[in-house]
């Protein structure tokens, strides 16, 4: 049966099947499950409202998965939060490398991110760019979803196309199970003193019992205990808040579980700012139109030079500052700094008014006030030079053992201050005498006569007090010197013996010679000193306190100058104001005004017709000084210019002419300035400097181009999370603003982007389950080609049907009728 | 040159003994019939004469030459060429490809060696990539189609932008890759560093560009019908560049300037436009020298940007919403295409455009507590104070979507997708109270700004072109040269169908040499 059965289905089948095995192998059709390659890009989420666990979870997940993947396939990393970073790139899943990082618990982190924003748009559209699209590969996006960085939607993968994106959300909405603070309602600016509302929303996806701590500036305001009746319930908590000092304040919320340790925590900030305070310095009642500016919400302090001495901490409290006709010895340098802050570094504004005992006549030249000022105190005009000869007496009482303070040593150093009211081509001088005289100095024109005066002099206190000697070779040296106007300057504690001094008169009327006598002391004996001075038109001046000599010194000599015009004169404007005033405004003279000159770095809008600034203005580096020498305040009958100038100077950081928003964004802040000129049209200006301090003090400069009229714009990398300052300058105008650069600025309740939900709906996006993930491996396998089986199968054939053939010939002998025989 | 793949297949040949060893005992099976006893001592006397069992049948050899052919099969034969390798173009079309020299586009002139390069090496297929696009492929069969030269020259009239190069690993290592550019982009050099490339086909010579990169127009602050203006130009080529200046609105030049820029420099020019009609304004650059022409144009769509939103309100919205909709510069109530919808009546279940849905049926109720905003940004300094109504059937239990405003515990301002942005509003906007105070105006106009995600009072219109688009200047690729002789390698096509039709035929011959007529030995 079994000889019979090979003999007849051999000769049928045998050939033709091995024909049939060869022309398939030569088809080559796909059989088997293929073992093409895939390009695997892992792109995991790591913001604040997805969490490491889940990347954690998702990265330990990827191990059995790769083992799946097909020989020779590759695999990237990207982790991202407020931007995306390449972890792992393109390794074949055979590396040793890969293999060893998918056996820790957690993905490779080289570089943090910030996790308050969640950017993934710019992560897809990185990983997408990554990809060829004729290759084989898939996506594998671990996110929740939730994005706050307002990224453009990306090109998603064609859900037909080569590369497939899967997305895997966390398994549960909510990624953390402890209350937490979903958002605060802060007014951004408030006044000092203003009690304030705040509402802090707090989420709980649990029932329990919490308490939130709120810290102002790090002192602790309240405790308030917080109950959670219902899962997931949101509670609004109502706070009354207020603050005094001005500045920025740091508001702290903690939620604390019942054992105290705390479970979310944010910071948020707040500026308590001062406007149209004005804080009025002046020895006699404000002369100003006080209650118009009343009635338009000012708020006036008046303080007298002492009083303001008493308290240098006045300026905190004032958005404006100003000095009415105000010697600037009277403030002191304590007085000065804190002034000196308060206008370049806080942005208090500064008028100051002149008088006849301000600006040149006050002894501003070279002093701390006058580098404020956009004017200095002298004249712009050539003037006439004259001759100081200094006389110090540097006998024995000058120097005695039993007084506090060294007259002889005030008095040098009141010539020293004195060179401040010198100008170029004085000529100065300095002798000191007692019974001998010593010239210390010759009279003569000094290049620089600061430093030529501050010097230490050799002298020895010593002996008794003659004048005559000493004031011959003093009336000589100025009777032959070049200038006009010649001074001299006497310093002495008045014991003066007697001495015929008659002789000496003569020559000092002869040669135009001026005495300015200081006599020291409460016992000087004046007696002498007057009738020199009376006779040459000088003046003598008592020196009760030996310290008030220098500033009595430098004033005295500041009044001889004469750059107090008392005279009347037109007000013209040289250019237009900064601020709006009726075109129709008429200047009315003013009567009398401080010779001063405009400094380079500044602007005047109204002069007198020989050109003496009477209203100049500078920009310091955060606020604005006005100098109006001829105390136009006090004679312009002008309401309007008033409150426009006072409140143009009353900034306090806001300028309206100059305007900065921001937005927080993915670690960069957004910044956004509109800049007007003073005509009220967009600036025309072609840069604007953005100097930008971080939380951590460090400050960077940005020159930003325009991209608009008046528009500049930037996104600067801000990474930082906290309290930003900005200081912006473009042309002439100039602002201040704090920034938030918020912490946890990205939560659950961010919403899901609408593309990814779209690209869901639409197929692009696939569900990245496991199960999932593997159908797709499955579905798109393209089949191994199966040429070797066919070919194979036919070689096997062919040898067995040999082989039977010849076993059939040895063993069959039923005769057969061969009609085929190969 | 020809070799194995696979040789170790070929050991199977050592079978070859097994099938001569079969074709020994061919004959000895052999029956004979034979019409008496006697005769059987001639066949014994015929074998051992002709039929000896150590002489196989002759025909062992034809099947040991199919088992050979089978053999070799196996074993994977190929033939070593380069025309069988698919070739992987990397097109840059960005802007500056667009360079004209010579009559063609820097693009046109690649294309053209590309096609070169093609048909001297006749490359299975040709697999273009854009490198402005990721996403468009074409793949093209030189060898079977005929129009593939066409298909090829229609690669892209217009810039795709700028380049986005793939990750070099992923590229095929198995295909010729070949870069065509012009070199000025300054990434893509960076990455022809790492990426595989067999060749680089570098086009243009020429530098000098001038380029259009900005215009911007906003209105002015005081007078909203005159505009401010301002146009930049970059010289982004090597040597000093002249140029006329024009911008254009309604067919007419309203404004001209003589541009004279050195190389690398920037110029900012401002102009002022009136905007009592608004029309689209276009700046265009006339330079003698400007090798790409496509940089030479920014056009601003003044007619549709100033436009303000049109708004279609259904049901009966009250006087003071009406009143703030008239009042409102940037919104206009119509019908037609509006760009949002503001509805009344609570009947509007999902729209094509942004919803407003006011909420105002129902019973009513008065907040106790001041309004707190669930919002990090735009809305949240708008300060809602106690003692507002609002509709009793809030929308916290029924809608969708998340809580902006809230008080007392409850949903005041809700937003969802439905699929359209939607905000449902359950304060009362009618309470005579709230909409005379500062905050009604705003808080509806940022409600909007919210739905439609830009601010209703920027009417600053712009348009840019990245001015890094606009260099032209090739840049030295050196890497190219190394490239082309390094990694010019062969390709390995498969010869294994050859023995397989030859098994096939030779199996053939065998099978009918079967059908020969039985000889009959002896007669």
């Amino acid at each position: 049966m079994r000889e019979g059965v090979l003999h007849r289905l051999f000769p049928l089948f045998g050939y033709p099947l091995v024909a049939l095995f060869l022309l398939f192998a030569w088809w080559n059709p796909n059989l088997l499950p293929a073992d093409e390659p895939l390009n695997l890009l892992v792109v995991m989420d790591e913001s604040e409202s997805v969490g490491w666990q889940f990347s954690d979870q998702s990265w330990q997940g990827l191990r059995p998965l790769l083992a799946d993947l097909p020989a020779n396939s590759r695999f990237s990393l990207i982790r991202f939060a407020d931007r995306p970073q390449t972890e792992i790139t393109w390794k074949p899943i055979s590396d040793n490398e890969l293999q060893q990082q998918l056996q820790q618990p957690a993905p490779p982190r080289t570089l943090s991110l910030d996790n308050n924003t969640s950017a993934i748009g710019t992560a897809l559209e990185q990983a997408t760019n990554q990809l060829v699209p004729s290759h084989r590969s898939a996506i594998l996006l671990f996110s929740d979803g939730r994005e706050n960085s307002d990224t453009s939607p990306p090109a998603l993968p064609d859900a037909e196309g080569n590369i497939a994106l899967f997305w895997s959300s966390p398994p549960a909405r909510h990624a953390v199970n402890h209350p937490t603070i979903e958002s605060i309602n802060l007014p951004e600016k408030v006044k000092p003193a203003m009690t304030f509302p705040v509402s802090i929303a707090i989420t709980s996806p649990t029932a329990g019992e919490n308490q939130l701590i709120a810290k102002l500036d790090g002192h602790q305001l309240t405790e308030t205990p917080l109950r959670f009746t219902a899962q997931s319930s949101t509670v609004v908590h109502h706070l009354q808040l207020s603050a005094t000092a001005t500045g920025p304040h740091m508001l702290e919320l903690t939620i604390l579980d019942p054992n105290g340790d705390p479970l979310d925590s944010r910071q948020c900030y707040f500026e308590v700012v001062r406007e149209h305070q004005l804080l009025y310095i002046s020895h006699q009642t404000p002369s100003l139109p006080v209650q118009q500016l009343l009635q338009s919400g000012w708020e006036i302090t008046q303080l007298s030079p002492p009083q303001l001495n008493s308290r240098p901490d006045s300026f905190k409290d004032t958005s404006l500052v100003l000095i009415d006709d105000i010697p600037a010895d009277d403030l002191e340098p304590e007085t000065m700094t804190a002034l000196t802050g308060a206008v370049e570094q806080q942005g208090v504004g500064l008028i100051v008014l002149g008088g006849p005992n301000a600006f040149g006549s006050g002894a501003y030249r070279h002093s701390a006030l006058e580098r404020l000022l956009p004017v200095e105190a002298e004249s712009a005009r050539p003037e006439a030079a004259a001759a100081f000869l200094f006389l110090v007496d540097k006998s024995g009482s000058m120097d005695s053992a039993t007084l506090p303070q060294s007259r002889l040593a005030t008095a040098f150093r009141a010539v020293a201050e004195s060179a401040g009211s010198m100008r170029a081509g004085d000529h100065i001088g300095l002798i000191a005498f007692d019974r001998d005289v010593q010239p210390l100095l010759p009279l003569q024109a000094h290049a620089d006569p600061r430093s030529t005066l501050n010097q230490r002099w050799k002298v020895n206190p010593s002996g008794g007090t003659r004048l005559t000697p000493a004031l011959t070779t003093a009336i000589g040296q100025l009777a032959t010197a070049t200038p006009e106007k010649r001074f001299l300057i006497l310093v002495t504690d008045g014991f003066v013996q007697g001495e015929a001094i008659e002789p000496l008169i003569g020559k000092m009327q002869t040669a135009g010679i001026k005495l300015i006598a200081l006599a020291v002391g409460e016992d000087a004996d004046l007696s002498v000193l007057q009738q020199l001075a009376a006779a040459t038109g000088g003046q003598v001046l008592q020196v009760a306190e030996t310290a008030e000599l220098p500033r009595f010194m430098r004033h005295e000599l500041e009044q001889q100058r004469q750059s107090w015009q008392p005279t009347v004169v037109k007000i013209q404007s040289v250019s237009p104001m900064p601020f709006s005033i009726p075109k129709e405004t008429a200047w009315l003279p003013v009567n009398g005004y401080q010779v001063t000159r405009t400094k380079p770095n500044s602007t005047a809008y109204l002069s007198t017709p020989n050109g003496d600034p009477l209203l100049a203005v500078r920009q310091t580096t955060a606020g604005r000084v006005a100098a109006l020498p001829g105390g136009l305040l006090r004679t312009v009958d002008n309401t309007h210019f008033t409150q426009s100038l006072l409140a143009w100077l009353d900034r306090q950081g806001h300028n309206p002419h100059l305007q900065l928003d921001y937005r927080s964004m993915a670690g960069e802040l957004q910044i956004n300035i509109d800049a007007l000129d003073s005509d009220g049209r967009w600036s025309d200006a072609r840069a604007a400097k953005l100097i930008l301090e971080t939380p951590a003090g460090i400050r960077r400069q940005h020159h930003l181009t325009p991209s608009a009229p008046g528009r500049f714009e930037s996104i600067i990398k801000a990474p930082l999370s906290g309290l930003y300052q900005a200081w912006v300058r473009v042309g002439g105008e100039r602002t201040h603003r704090l920034l938030q650069q918020a912490r946890n600025s990205e939560s659950i309740e961010t919403p899901v982007v609408p593309w990814l939900l779209t690209g869901v709906d639409q197929g692009s996006i696939r569900n990245g389950s496991k199960a999932a993930f593997t159908k797709f491996l499955k579905s798109t396998n393209r089949g191994s080609p199966s040429r070797k089986i066919w070919l194979l199968l036919a070689l096997f054939l062919f040898f067995i049907y040999r082989a039977a053939r010849t076993a059939c010939r040895h063993l069959c002998n039923t005769p057969t009728k061969k009609w085929w025989r190969p | 040159m020809i070799g194995l793949g696979a040789p170790l297949w070929l050991l199977l040949l050592s079978g070859l003994p097994l099938l001569r060893w079969l074709h020994r005992f061919q004959r000895q099976g052999r029956i004979r019939p034979t019409a008496a006893l006697f005769l059987w001592r001639r066949i014994q006397t015929e074998g051992a004469a002709g039929n000896s069992p150590t002489k196989p049948d002759p025909r062992w050899r034809l099947r040991a030459v199919i088992a050979t052919l089978l053999v070799l099969a196996l074993s994977d034969p190929y033939r070593e060429t380069i025309s069988g390798i698919p070739m992987e173009v990397w097109l840059d079309d960005s802007l500056s490809q667009f360079t004209q020299e010579g009559g063609k586009t820097r693009l046109q002139r690649g294309i053209d060696r590309l096609i070169q390069r093609v048909e001297e090496e006749h490359p299975s297929s040709l697999i273009l990539h854009s490198l402005g696009n990721p996403t468009v492929t074409w793949i093209i069969n030189p060898q079977s189609d005929n129009d593939w030269i066409s298909k090829l020259e229609q690669w892209g009239n217009d810039p795709r932008g700028e380049p986005h190069p793939p990750a070099p690993a992923l590229m095929h290592q198995d295909s010729r890759h070949i870069l065509l550019t012009d070199g000025a982009d300054v990434q893509l050099n960076h990455w022809l560093k790492n990426a595989p490339l067999s060749e680089i086909i570098q086009t243009g010579s020429s530098t000098g560009n001038l380029s259009l990169t900005r215009l911007a127009m906003r209105p002015s602050p005081h007078t909203p019908s005159a505009a401010q203006g301002l146009v930049e130009l970059w010289n982004s080529g090597e040597s000093e560049m002249n140029a006329r200046l024009i911008l254009i609105q309604r067919g007419r030049e309203i404004e001209s300037w003589l541009v004279k820029l050195p190389p690398g420099e920037r110029k900012l020019l401002d102009f002022a436009a009136d905007l009592s009609y608004p029309a689209d304004l276009i700046a265009r650059l006339h330079a003698a020298g400007d090798s790409l022409p496509l940089d030479n144009e920014l056009r601003l769509p003044l007619s549709s940007a100033l436009k303000p939103i049109a708004v279609k309100v259904t049901g009966e919205c009250g006087l003071y919403l009406s009143a703030f909709l008239q009042s409102h510069p940037g919104l206009e109530q119509s019908g037609r295409n509006p760009g949002i919808f503001i509805d009344c009546d609570n009947i509007q279940t999902s729209a094509d455009a942004p919803l407003l849905r006011l909420h105002s049926s129902g019973g009513h109720q008065t907040t106790h507590s001041p309004g707190h905003w669930h919002v990090k940004a735009g809305l949240r300094h708008l300060s809602i104070h106690r003692g507002l109504t609002f509709s009793r059937e809030v929308g916290e239990a029924t809608s969708s979507g998340v809580t902006l405003l809230s008080a007392d515990g409850h949903s005041l301002i809700r937003e969802s997708h439905t699929p359209a942005q939607t905000i449902d509003v359950y304060l009362d906007l009618q309470q005579p109270g709230f909409a005379h105070s500062p905050e009604y105006p705003l808080l509806l106009s940022a409600l909007i700004e919210r739905l439609l995600q830009r601010p209703l009072a920027e009417s600053l219109v712009s348009t840019s072109r990245d001015p890094d688009a606009s260099r032209i200047t090739p840049l030295a690729l050196s890497e190219a040269s190394n490239r082309l002789v390094a990694d010019h390698s062969n390709q390995q096509v498969s010869i294994t169908s050859l023995p397989i039709i030859a098994a096939l035929v030779l199996l053939l011959i065998d099978m009918l040499w079967g059908f020969q007529p039985q000889r009959r030995s002896g007669g």
